[in-house]
């Protein structure tokens, strides 16, 4: 397995670090005063096997519905819409709903685990969603006519040609999916509404409690070191392996002569899944396929309307015609959350949103709120995307920075953000003291948090996706240092910038709850924006449904008209100047 | 004294794989003079990208050298020479007239001064209705007329070509062969000295006035053959003098290949 060495030895600094430190501070005797510290490992298996529990239920419904929607286009007009209101919604707009369907359902703690898991699952649906939907669209016309005329059709279409046409995307979707799994782990083993507050066990639980609870930062640091030990540790042998083993299937290499020879034990343990899968296929995958032929066969034309139609050129009758369907979707699912939040407060039935709107005079300053908040994304992206430019195009283009810098970017991105908070606001608060102004610093910082990653990420593939024979040919026109990057290098990555501010911007809206209302030691920080807000709100005396609806749909709102009048447009315009298309 | 244009010589080159060592090529000499078309044959993976990569200053000999008027060849010079690429290496968020503009501000020549000379290989290449298309809207044939319009907008004493029809369709490549030879015997054109890599028989025979043969790797030079046939050779279809020479030269490579001993 490549650089095994490396990740063996982050993974021992990892447990050395903490070790170190006790031993240096002689706080050996403060950590252990923390009784949860023995029940760590215990701790960590648990929330691997939430996080694993909600993986599963992701990895079902998207393939399902990202298939669906990327296959057919009467579905898709629907789907689209709601997968994209959905995922508008920060996460932890899902609470109420989730904590109201599942807490009360079931006896004792499976209700609140279910809710854990399902929370957990809102975190990381839509990448991986999005990202199948985007690679069913996405497969070769080529490909799609070939096995049309070898008659490779309906599910045998679905499991030979699109399954693994997509795997790659899946692949990519899943490793985001996991680290918004992990940035909301604490949130989502710490079960709070109004309040109450429902603490499941669990590392994030653990990092959370001895935080804010306990106040024992000596073992909140050992809990951080666990935790992004467990990070780093699946991503380095599940998640990187598996992404070099999905490389096999890009449609799009297959001519290119660099392509290496297929070395399983290149991919370290996580090959015997891949030879397991391959031994079930091996063994039941022809049976599995006459199964599911004479379903279809039985039942197909039920599905009549799933019929493949090629999209025709949109005019602007169908464009007004997708707003409004947005507009009443939007409506529609924000009702529901009311409802479903009043349920939550026990306060149904709901008053009159005109009544609301008088006795919560906050409420006209939401687009203020909306603001202040947009902007503090702001500030944390430019200095994102300030650091990441020049650490992502350095790192990338250098193979000694590579190997020094690499793998403390990779523990950087491995910490889930939430985690930090506390290190970060104890900082600042110490640093500038509990001035408002020191608060919105630790606001951007936790901000900074959430956003930079995506960026610094898709820099670092971008410019290492620069063809060679580009590259060769600025060599041989002897362009260099400034004119070299201003002509090649930064053109070349804009569609990954974009695709990187894209997913940073969802990002900083999911991080902005939890990052201008900050509750430590027992005091409250705050700044003015639509987080603190939904804070207030949800911790109000009386909480009012159509308060935090309205808090959640301005937010989603949002995200939306950004997506769809800045990025999706920008990145349109530039995916044409992609080098695959030249 | 007569210096040749571009000289190489004993140049061998190898690269480490881990810890096996590979030789890609092994004591290749030859030289090119001024107004001379030569081409470099030789089988797939026998080293003749690499040798033109030395000569463009991209890559470096591990024994020997390459020269260009008696002086080391230490790194890439747009003035001394330009390359056109197989797979063409436009920049695809420039326009025609910006990529064709790229080697003139890579060697810093003023905006005003740069124009003129960009307009002329445009016309020269039959560009004008396509200065401001991008490369995505190109077939790929224009994509490679601007490829050589960027390389000689540079106005180099030699121009490098690798392998530069192979990524074209039949009756397209054909067509860009004329224009390459007319550009080449045109007085007004400041370069004159072209080399070109290949691994057609018939394309080296038409083209070149002297056709170099490697053999299999490591890139040993096997035969350096003067082709006398009278130019233009347009009807090469229908002359024996070409098929014989195309005939020498693939007996020449199969025994030395191994491959076809009856012949």
């Amino acid at each position: 397995m490549k650089n095994l060495k490396t990740i063996i030895a982050v993974l021992l600094t990892l447990l050395a670090a903490p070790a170190v430190v006790f031993t240096y501070f002689g706080q050996w005797d403060s950590v252990f005063a923390n009784p949860q510290v023995l029940l760590l490992p215990y701790f960590v298996f648990r929330s691997v096997l939430r996080m694993l529990a909600a993986y599963v239920l992701v990895v079902i419904f998207g393939l399902t519905f990202g298939i669906i929607a990327g296959l057919y286009r009467r579905p898709r007009i629907f789907l689209l819409p709601v997968l994209d209101i959905l995922q508008s919604i920060p996460v932890l707009g899902y609470l109420p709903p989730v904590i109201l369907m599942f807490s009360g359902a079931l006896p004792g703690e499976l209700g609140y685990e279910l809710a854990s898991i399902l929370l957990i699952f809102t975190g990381m649906a839509w990448a991986v969603t999005f990202s199948v939907l985007g690679a069913v669209r996405n497969i070769p016309n080529d490909l799609r006519e070939a096995s049309n005329a070898f008659g490779v059709r309906g599910w045998r279409y679905v499991r030979h040609i699109v399954l693994p046409a997509i795997f790659p995307s899946f692949v990519t979707g899943s490793i985001l999916a996991w680290g918004g799994g992990w940035y909301f782990l604490v949130a989502a083993e710490m079960l709070s509404y109004g309040t109450s507050v429902h603490v499941l066990p669990g590392i994030g639980s653990f990092l959370g409690s001895a935080v804010f609870s306990l106040g024992n930062l000596p073992s909140a640091f050992l809990g951080l070191c666990v935790f992004v030990f467990v990070v780093f540790f699946i991503n380095s042998f599940v998640w990187k392996p598996l992404s070099e083993f999905a490389k096999y299937f890009n449609t799009q290499t297959m001519v290119s002569e660099g392509t290496q020879p297929l070395v399983y034990s290149e991919f370290g343990p996580i090959r015997h899944l891949i030879y397991f899968v391959d031994k079930l296929d091996a063994k039941y995958g022809d049976r599995l396929d006459l199964f599911m032929v004479s379903l279809q066969q039985r039942y197909g034309k039920t599905f009549r309307f799933l019929e493949h139609v090629p999209s025709k050129k949109r005019h602007t009758r169908a464009t007004l015609l997708t707003i409004a369907l947005y507009v009443f979707l939007f409506a529609t699912i924000m009702a529901c959350l009311a409802f479903f939040v009043a349920a939550a407060l026990s306060v149904l039935p709901l008053q009159s949103l005109a009544h609301v709107l008088d006795t919560r005079p906050n409420l006209q300053n939401l687009p203020l709120f909306g603001l202040y908040s947009a902007s503090r994304i702001f500030v944390a992206y430019i200095i994102a995307l300030a650091w990441t430019l020049v650490a992502g195009i350095a790192v990338a283009r250098s193979k000694k920075l590579q190997a020094i810098f690499m793998p403390m970017f990779d523990i950087g991105q491995s910490t889930p953000a939430l985690a930090l908070f506390p290190f970060i606001v104890i900082m600042v608060i110490s640093m500038f003291g509990g001035s408002g102004m020191s608060v919105e610093i630790a606001s951007i910082l936790l901000l900074l948090t959430g956003t930079q990653w995506y960026l610094f990420f898709n820099i670092v593939g971008a410019v290492k996706s620069i063809p060679g024979n580009i590259l060769e040919a600025s060599r041989a026109f002897d362009l260099r240092g400034w004119q070299f990057y201003s002509t090649v290098v930064f053109p070349a990555i804009i569609p990954g910038l974009l695709l990187g501010s894209i997913q940073a911007w969802g990002g900083a809206w999911n991080a902005l709850i939890v990052s201008e209302y900050i509750n430590y030691g027992g005091q409250v920080y705050q700044v003015q924006g639509l987080g603190a807000y939904l804070n207030q709100a949800t911790l109000a005396a009386v909480p009012e449904p159509w308060e935090i609806t309205l808090i959640v749909a301005t937010m989603s709102a949002i995200v939306l008209l950004m997506n769809y009048l800045i990025w999706r447009p920008l990145f349109n315009y530039a995916e044409r100047f992609k080098f695959e298309n030249v | 004294m007569f210096v040749p244009e571009i000289e190489v010589k004993h140049v061998g080159r190898e690269y480490s794989e881990g810890r096996m060592r590979k030789k890609i090529l092994d004591d290749v000499s030859f030289s090119i003079n001024e107004h001379e078309f030569v081409c470099v044959l030789g089988p797939s993976g026998c080293g003749k990208s690499t040798l033109l990569r030395i000569v463009a200053g991209l890559d470096t000999a591990t024994t020997g050298k390459a020269l260009f008027r008696g002086r080391d060849i230490t790194g890439p010079n747009p003035r001394t020479s330009a390359m056109i690429f197989q797979t063409f290496a436009l920049l695809p968020w420039r326009t025609v007239y910006e990529n064709i503009e790229l080697g003139l501000q890579s060697i810093g020549v003023p905006k005003e001064k740069r124009k003129p000379t960009v307009l002329k290989y445009i016309r020269l290449m039959d560009l004008d209705d396509f200065a401001d298309a991008y490369p995505y809207e190109l077939s790929g044939g224009m994509k490679q007329r601007v490829g050589i319009a960027r390389a000689l907008a540079v106005e180099p004493c030699v121009l490098l070509m690798d392998e530069p029809f192979s990524a074209l369709d039949a009756m397209t490549a054909n067509q860009l062969r004329r224009d390459v030879l007319e550009i080449w015997n045109d007085a007004k054109t400041v370069t004159n000295t072209f080399l070109m890599i290949t691994h057609l028989i018939e394309e080296a025979v038409m083209m070149a006035d002297r056709v170099i043969v490697l053999s299999k790797r490591p890139g040993r030079v096997i035969g350096d053959i003067p082709i006398d046939i009278p130019r233009p050779r347009y009807d090469h279809e229908r002359d024996p003098e070409f098929y014989e020479m195309c005939d020498m030269i693939r007996r020449m490579i199969s025994y030395n290949t191994g491959e076809g001993k009856q012949v």
